[in-house]
């Protein structure tokens, strides 16, 4: 089974919250998404190779947004996921299901 | 000296002391780069032209094929001879058209020099990708009085160069978010954390990366000695 055949937790909640922030989604919305509603805390560096590697597997696109002055004049990376994420998204969470499924583990259902 | 100007020749002397290899390796590579680029493309320019001549005679036959075509369905009505004329032609006509069909088949461009095209596409792109790099330190560098600019400057070592102007300019929008309810002293903890975290991940993934290099040219030297 090669790389491109599965992808990691952290790569579950990346792919997620790309997914929950539709066209919003770029890095610092990406990582507030995951801390508040995983309640994981994660460094922008994680962040960024995690998605290097997903665009790398062709999971995933970006486009460059607009720069703010905010930003110190640096523009925003919007990423969206592509059908091959979507599907391997889909397979990893059937996965993960049907190997708790029947379990009793406390606070999942 | 103030200290911008002390942050600036520090800048200065670490980006050049990073991207020395890359120079060095620039100077003696680039040009043949170059020239393998303009052979490559010259050789695919040449097989287009005999391709695209091969295809016009390929279609002329054809036409006059089907000119004769129409000629055979009167031929009955033709003496012998002329019969026999026809025939031979239409023959010598579908030779041709086989033969045409055959080496437009065979018509590629070589394997050297697409591995050539490959090669020189993959160096292409290491160069592009220190361009960034050096865009995005100077607009570091443009920043030299920001508070946190050795940070951000310890960042832009370890990020993956495709991301760091973003990666950045992240940090930066909420530092400025954060800072407004807590406070500068607690935003700024936030960032130093942010950039530990960030250093500690993405470090080990160079270190890594340039274990596995170091791993290949030891195998490969080892395969050259026949050991």
């Amino acid at each position: 089974m090669g790389q491109r055949d599965h992808i990691g937790e952290f790569e579950q909640l990346v792919l997620l919250a790309i997914l929950r922030l539709k066209g919003d989604a770029y890095g610092m919305k990406i990582r507030r998404e995951i801390e508040e509603r995983a309640g994981r805390s994660t460094s922008i560096g994680a962040l960024y190779l995690t998605l290097d590697r997903l665009q790398t597997k062709g999971f995933i696109t970006s486009v460059l947004g607009e720069a703010t002055e905010q930003r110190g004049g640096r523009a925003k990376r919007y990423f969206t996921i592509n059908p091959s994420g979507r599907e391997m998204l889909r397979a990893s969470l059937k996965a993960l299901h049907k190997m708790s499924e029947g379990l009793a583990i406390a606070g999942v259902a | 000296m103030t200290f911008q100007s002390r942050r600036a020749i520090f800048s200065k002397i670490l980006f050049r002391v990073y991207n020395a290899p890359t120079l060095c390796w620039a100077a003696f590579i680039l040009p043949f780069v170059c020239g393998a680029q303009r052979l490559t493309h010259s050789i695919a320019v040449r097989v287009h032209r005999k391709a695209a001549a091969i295809h016009e005679m390929h279609s002329e036959l054809n036409r006059r094929a089907y000119e004769l075509r129409s000629q055979l369905e009167k031929l009955k009505g033709l003496p012998p001879l002329r019969q026999q004329e026809v025939l031979a032609l239409h023959s010598a006509l579908i030779t041709d058209l086989e033969h045409f069909r055959a080496k437009s088949s065979r018509l590629k461009v070589p394997v050297s020099v697409r591995a050539m095209a490959s090669v020189a596409q993959h160096l292409k792109n290491t160069f592009e990708r220190r361009l960034r790099e050096y865009e995005s330190f100077q607009k570091l560098a443009a920043r030299v009085d920001s508070e946190t600019y050795y940070l951000d400057l310890l960042l832009w070592f370890v990020l993956p160069s495709d991301f760091v102007e973003e990666a950045l300019g992240d940090l930066t929008e909420e530092y400025l978010i954060r800072s407004e309810p807590v406070g500068p002293s607690q935003a700024q903890a936030w960032y130093r954390r942010q950039v530990h975290d960030s250093v500690k991940v993405c470090f080990w993934r160079k270190l890594e990366r340039i274990a596995v290099i170091g791993t290949i040219v030891d195998l490969l030297i080892k395969l050259v000695r026949g050991k």
